[in-house]
C-alpha cells in the first residue's frame, strides 16, 4: 500500500493517489497511504499533562510510547464518543527533519482507495474554520468532498 | 616441561625469565655467572641455558665455547642475551655455538616464542 | 617472591620516572626553550617503553611509542611546548601511569583522544600517525603470495649448535599447510656417516599467504649457517606442484627425520604458545576482557529494555490468574531478566577515575597560567557509570572547571584580604546515590555575583522584575550569557554552560548550582546510572499512574490534616524542616477533589528536598525508559515514558523540574510575605 513516496508531496504525479479514507465528525479525510504504518484499534491513552491541545495523550504501539493527536481538535471539530468503528491510524510524518510515528484518531476507517488528481478541488469553500494551511487540497470521492490534510503542517 | 638454565648476574633479569618460563611449565635453573652456570650444567641434564654475554668471573662467550665441549651436552641449545646494535659481538658468540639469542629489552612473549623454538617436548 | 618480583620491581622504577617526566614537563611550561627538559622528558619516556615492553605492559609500550612518535617535532625543536600542548603531555603521562597502576581503569578511548589531541597541536606541518590501537597490528607486508617454494640445506655441523631441522619445519608447518620432501642424496654410506652431522636437505612447498618475514623468523639464528633458497608460488598454482625441477617425488622418505610430513594444516599458528603464555597474562590483568562494538551493547540492552516490558506484562497476567504453575514461571523469568538487566547494564559501565587523571593536569596547568594556586582534591574514582557517559562527560567537565579556577577562585590578594587561605581550592567529587550518580564540581571562591549576573539578565528581561536568586543564576544557562568581562583564553568562550547542561540533559542528567558569596559555588551534576532503565516508583494522581525515578525519593510520609488546611501555603513540615510541596493534582491538570488519604513522597535533588503530594503509591516499578517524540517536547515536567505490566503507557514525572518549580514558587511565595 504505501506505493507512493514518503511525505507524499509529489504523490499526485501520474493523476492518481492512493489513500486511506477516514472519517473524522461529518467530514472525510483522506490520509497518503504512503504515510500509513498500520491501523489498530482504540488502545488506552495517557494523558500528557501541558501538552498541546491537539497531541493530549500517549499511546503504547508495539512497545513504543507515541503521540496519539486529536484532528478533531485541529480542525475545531467536535469532539465525539470512541464507538465500535473507531480506530487509531499509525502515520509516520517528518518533524523537524526527523521521522516520528503518531497516532491519528479517526471515528470510521473507509477503505484504502485511489483518488484521482483530475477531481482536485482547488481553494476550499468547505469549512470555513478550517485554515488553508492544514489542507493540501479537496477532491471528491463517491460524490463527496474530501480533504486531503497536510499532516506536516498540522503536527507542527 | 624443559629444564632451562638462566645465566646472568642480574637476578631481576633472572628473575624476570623466572617468572616467565615456570607459569609456562618450565623448570628454571639459575646461575650467577659463567662458572656457575658451567658447574650447573655438568651437574645434570638441561634443555636450554639462556645466558647473559657479559659476566663477572666467567663471561658468556667462554661459556658457550666451554658447554659446547661437554660431552654430556651435544646438541644442548644456548641462547645468548644481546643488544641490538651489537652485532660483531652476536657473531662472535655464534661462531662460539650458540644456538640463538634474545635482543633485550624483550617481552614475555618473545622469552617464549624464542624457547619454545628450541625446547620440544 | 613478592620482594624479588620484576614487575614491582617495574612498577617503582616508573613511578619514579613520572616523577621526572612531570617535573620536565612542568618546567617545560615554564621554560619552553630548555633542551635538556625536552630531552630529559623523552629519556623518561623512552625507558617507561622499553621496560613497559619486557615487563608485559604492551599498552604502555604502544601507547608510549605512539606519544612518543607525536611528540617527536618538540624533540627535534620544530614545534615549541605551548601551554596545551603541555597539558596534553600531562594527560599522556597520567593516563600511562593509569595503564601501568590500573590498567582495567585506563579506557583506551581516553588514550586515543590524548593522541588526537596531541596530533591537533603538531599538525599541520606533522605526518598523520597510525592511531594507538592499530600499534598492536603487525604490518602487513606488500606481497602476500599464494604459497612459498624453500630448498633447506644446512651447515653439517648445524645439530651440534643446538639447532635442529626438524623443530624448524615444525615451525615452517605452522604458518600454513607444509608439503615437505627429504633430499637424500648427500647421506654418506654408513661406515662414513658422523652421527652429529646433518646430511639431509628439504624442499618445502608451502602453501598460504604468509609473507617472507614470517619464514625467515624461522630461520633467525640459522640463516648464517645454512643455505635457504626461496621462490614464490603463482597464486594459480596447484595444490602439490613442485616447481624445483630435479625434485624426484617418488624418491624414498629418509630413514630418520621425517617427522614434519604432510599437512598439519588447519593447525591456528602456534598454539602451545598462547596456551602457555594464558596463565601468566590473566593473572597479570586480571580478568581477560573482549572488545565489542558499541552499538552492540546498546542492541543488547534495547533487547532487555523489551524482555523487561514483556515479563512486567507476564507478572501480571500471572498475578491476576490464579494458575500457580504459571506464576512460578512469571517469578523465575522475573528473577532472569532482572539478573539479565543487571549483567547488561554492568557490561556498559566503567569507571569515571580515568576521566578524572585528566583535570588533575588541566587545573595544574590552569592554576600556573592565572597566578592562582589551587588544590585539586578528587575523590569517587571508583564510581562506575555507562561508558557512553563518561564520554559525553569529558566536555562539560573541562569547562566547569575551568569556570572554577578562572571566575570562581579569587586572585591571592582578593582571597588575603578576605581572610582565606592563599590556596583556592577545587574538589571534583563522584558518588553513587541509588541508580543515579553525583558528580559535584565545588571550589572555596568568591561565589557567584548574582547582581551581575541579574545586571547581565536584564537585557533579556524586563529590569527590575522580581526573581529568586535561584531563577536568575539560571541565566547562566542561556545561550551567549557570559558575564566575563575580560574574556580570558581560558573561559568565556568556546562552549558555554548552556552547551554543558543541554548535553547533561541529553543524558537524561541534571544540572544544579549552588553559591554562597564569599564562600563558593558548587555545581552538581546528575546523571543516571545508565540511559535505559531505572527503579521507579509507580504513583498515582487522580486517574493517571505516574513514575517517580526512586533514586530522587527520599521518604514517603502522609499528608497531615493541618498541611491539608494551610491551604495557602505550600509547605511541609517535615520533622521540624519546612519542605516546600507540590500538589500534582493541580500540576497534572486533574479536575475533581483529591482522596482522603493524600501520600507526599518527598523527592530531593542534591540538599534540595520537595514534597509531591499524591494520591496513592503503588509500589516499585522496573522502568524501561522510552522518550517522548518531539511533539512532546516542550513539555518538561516529564522526562520520559515508560510501559506498565497492563500495557499502557506512564510518563516519568522529571525530578530536576518538579524541584525547580517548587523552588521558585516556594521564593516567590516567601518574597511576597516579607514584601
Amino acid at each position: 500500500m504505501a506505493t507512493d513516496q514518503q511525505h507524499g508531496a509529489g504523490a499526485v504525479q501520474d493523476g492518481s493517489m492512493q489513500v486511506v479514507m477516514i472519517g473524522l465528525g461529518d467530514e472525510k479525510f483522506a490520509l497518503d497511504a504512503g504515510l500509513v504504518r498500520e491501523i489498530i484499534d482504540p488502545v488506552p491513552a495517557t494523558k500528557v499533562a501541558g501538552a498541546r491541545s491537539f497531541v493530549p495523550s500517549v499511546i503504547n504501539v508495539r512497545g513504543n510510547v507515541i503521540p496519539l493527536a486529536d484532528l478533531r481538535i485541529r480542525f475545531g471539530m467536535p469532539q465525539t464518543e470512541d464507538s465500535a468503528d473507531t480506530r487509531i491510524v499509525v502515520i509516520e510524518v517528518g518533524i523537524d527533519d526527523e521521522p516520528v510515528l503518531v497516532g491519528v484518531t479517526a471515528d470510521k476507517v473507509y477503505e484504502v482507495t485511489e483518488i484521482s488528481r483530475t477531481d482536485v478541488q482547488h481553494t476550499p469553500r468547505v469549512g470555513m474554520h478550517w485554515k488553508p494551511e492544514f489542507i493540501r487540497f479537496i477532491t471528491k470521492w463517491r460524490e463527496e468532498f474530501v480533504i486531503v490534510p497536510n499532516m506536516e503542517r498540522i503536527l507542527n | 616441561m624443559a629444564t632451562v638454565l638462566t645465566v646472568d648476574d642480574s637476578p631481576s633479569i633472572r628473575q624476570m625469565i623466572k617468572v616467565v618460563l615456570e607459569p609456562a611449565g618450565h623448570n628454571v635453573i639459575e646461575a650467577g655467572d659463567g662458572a656457575q652456570g658451567l658447574a650447573k650444567a655438568q651437574a645434570g641434564k638441561l634443555d636450554l641455558v639462556i645466558t647473559d654475554l657479559n659476566m663477572p668471573v666467567m663471561n658468556g662467550l667462554e661459556l658457550i665455547r666451554a658447554l659446547r665441549k661437554l660431552p654430556s651436552q651435544v646438541g644442548l641449545p644456548i641462547v645468548f642475551l644481546t643488544t641490538e646494535s651489537n652485532d660483531a659481538l652476536k657473531q662472535e658468540a655464534k661462531s662460539a655455538g650458540a644456538t640463538g639469542w634474545i635482543t633485550k629489552p624483550f617481552k614475555p612473549e618473545q622469552l617464549l616464542a624464542v624457547v619454545n623454538k628450541l625446547v620440544r617436548s | 617472591m613478592s620482594s624479588m618480583d620484576p614487575t614491582e620491581a617495574f612498577r617503582q622504577e616508573a613511578s619514579e620516572l613520572f616523577e621526572t617526566l612531570e617535573g620536565a614537563l612542568l618546567d617545560l611550561g615554564l621554560r619552553p626553550d630548555d633542551r635538556e627538559l625536552v630531552d630529559s622528558a623523552f629519556r623518561a619516556l623512552h625507558t617507561i617503553k622499553g621496560s613497559g615492553a619486557m615487563f608485559g605492559f604492551d599498552r604502555v609500550a604502544a601507547f608510549t611509542h605512539e606519544f612518543e612518535t607525536a611528540f617527536e617535532l618538540v624533540r627535534k625543536g620544530e614545534i615549541k611546548p605551548t601551554q596545551e600542548l603541555i597539558a596534553v603531555a600531562l594527560a599522556a603521562k597520567d593516563y600511562i601511569r593509569a595503564l601501568i597502576e590500573a590498567p582495567d581503569s585506563a579506557d583506551s578511548i581516553i588514550g586515543d583522544a590524548i593522541l588526537d589531541d596531541l596530533k591537533r597541536f603538531v599538525s599541520p606541518t606533522a605526518q598523520v600517525l597510525p592511531v594507538g590501537s592499530n600499534a598492536d597490528i603487525p604490518p602487513v607486508s606488500e606481497s602476500r603470495p599464494a604459497g612459498w617454494q624453500l630448498r633447506l640445506e644446512f651447515e653439517s655441523h648445524i645439530l651440534r649448535n643446538g639447532s635442529n631441522p626438524i623443530d624448524l619445519l615444525d615451525d615452517l608447518c605452522k604458518l600454513g599447510p607444509c608439503f615437505v620432501v627429504p633430499l637424500t642424496d648427500g647421506v654418506p654410506l654408513l661406515d662414513e656417516l658422523e652421527p652429529e652431522d646433518c646430511y639431509l636437505k628439504w624442499d618445502v612447498t608451502l602453501h598460504g599467504a604468509c609473507d617472507k618475514a614470517a619464514i625467515d623468523d624461522v630461520f633467525m639464528f640459522v640463516q648464517d649457517e645454512m643455505k635457504l633458497t626461496l621462490a614464490q608460488v603463482e597464486r594459480a598454482a596447484p595444490v602439490l606442484a613442485m616447481p624445483i625441477a630435479d625434485v624426484e617425488l617418488a624418491a624414498p622418505p629418509a630413514p630418520a627425520p621425517t617427522a614434519a610430513s604432510v599437512p598439519a594444516a588447519a593447525e591456528p599458528a602456534a598454539p602451545s604458545e598462547r596456551k602457555r603464555e594464558e596463565p601468566r597474562r590473566t593473572e597479570e590483568r586480571g580478568i581477560a576482557t573482549v572488545r565489542v562494538q558499541a552499538e552492540r551493547l546498546d542492541e543488547l540492552m534495547d533487547r532487555v529494555g523489551e524482555l523487561v516490558i514483556a515479563q512486567a506484562r507476564l507478572s501480571q497476567l500471572a498475578a491476576v490468574g490464579s494458575d500457580l504453575s504459571i506464576k512460578m514461571i512469571a517469578e523465575e523469568i522475573e528473577r532472569l531478566a532482572a539478573s539479565l538487566r543487571d549483567t547488561t547494564m554492568g557490561a556498559r559501565m566503567v569507571p569515571i577515575g580515568s576521566l578524572f587523571g585528566r583535570f588533575r593536569r588541566l587545573v595544574h596547568d590552569l592554576s600556573r597560567d592565572l597566578g592562582k594556586p589551587v588544590e585539586f582534591v578528587t575523590s569517587g574514582e571508583d564510581t562506575e557509570l555507562d561508558k557512553t557517559m563518561i564520554e559525553c562527560l569529558a566536555d562539560p567537565l573541562v569547562h566547569l572547571i575551568r569556570n572554577a579556577i578562572d571566575h570562581g577562585i579569587e586572585d591571592t590578594e582578593t582571597r588575603a584580604a578576605a581572610g582565606k587561605t592563599e590556596q583556592g581550592r577545587i574538589e571534583l567529587q563522584a558518588i553513587h546515590s541509588g541508580a543515579q550518580v553525583l558528580v559535584t564540581v565545588k571550589d572555596n571562591g568568591g561565589g557567584l555575583n548574582t547582581a551581575r549576573i541579574r545586571a547581565k539578565a536584564e537585557e533579556l528581561i524586563a529590569p527590575g522584575a522580581a526573581m529568586s536568586d535561584h531563577e536568575i543564576h539560571q541565566f547562566l544557562f542561556h545561550p551567549g550569557f557570559s558575564t566575563a568581562q575580560t574574556i580570558s583564553a581560558l573561559s568565556g568562550r568556546g562552549v558555554g554552560m548552556d552547551v554543558v547542561k543541554r548535553t547533561i540533559e541529553n543524558m537524561r542528567g541534571s544540572i544544579d548550582l549552588s553559591t554562597k558569596a564569599g564562600e563558593g559555588t558548587t555545581v552538581t551534576l546528575r546523571l543516571p546510572l545508565t540511559l535505559a532503565i531505572i527503579e521507579g516508583l509507580l504513583i498515582r494522581v487522580g486517574e493517571g499512574r505516574y513514575i517517580i525515578p526512586l533514586p530522587a525519593v527520599e521518604e514517603c510520609v502522609e499528608l497531615t490534616a493541618e498541611d491539608e488546611r494551610s491551604r495557602g501555603r505550600n509547605f511541609l513540615n517535615v520533622r521540624g524542616n519546612l519542605v516546600p510541596f507540590l500538589r500534582l493534582r493541580d500540576i497534572l491538570d486533574v479536575p475533581g477533589a483529591p482522596g482522603q488519604h493524600q501520600k507526599t513522597i518527598i523527592i530531593s535533588t542534591g540538599e534540595t528536598r520537595v514534597g509531591l503530594v499524591a494520591d496513592q503509591i503503588i509500589g516499585n516499578h522496573q522502568t524501561v525508559i522510552k522518550s517522548l517524540s518531539k511533539l512532546h517536547s516542550d513539555v518538561t515536567i516529564f522526562s520520559g515514558a515508560t510501559i506498565l505490566g497492563d500495557g499502557t503507557a506512564a510518563l516519568i514525572l522529571d525530578v530536576a523540574q518538579l524541584v525547580a518549580l517548587a523552588q521558585s514558587r516556594a521564593e516567590k511565595q516567601q518574597m511576597s510575605e516579607a514584601a
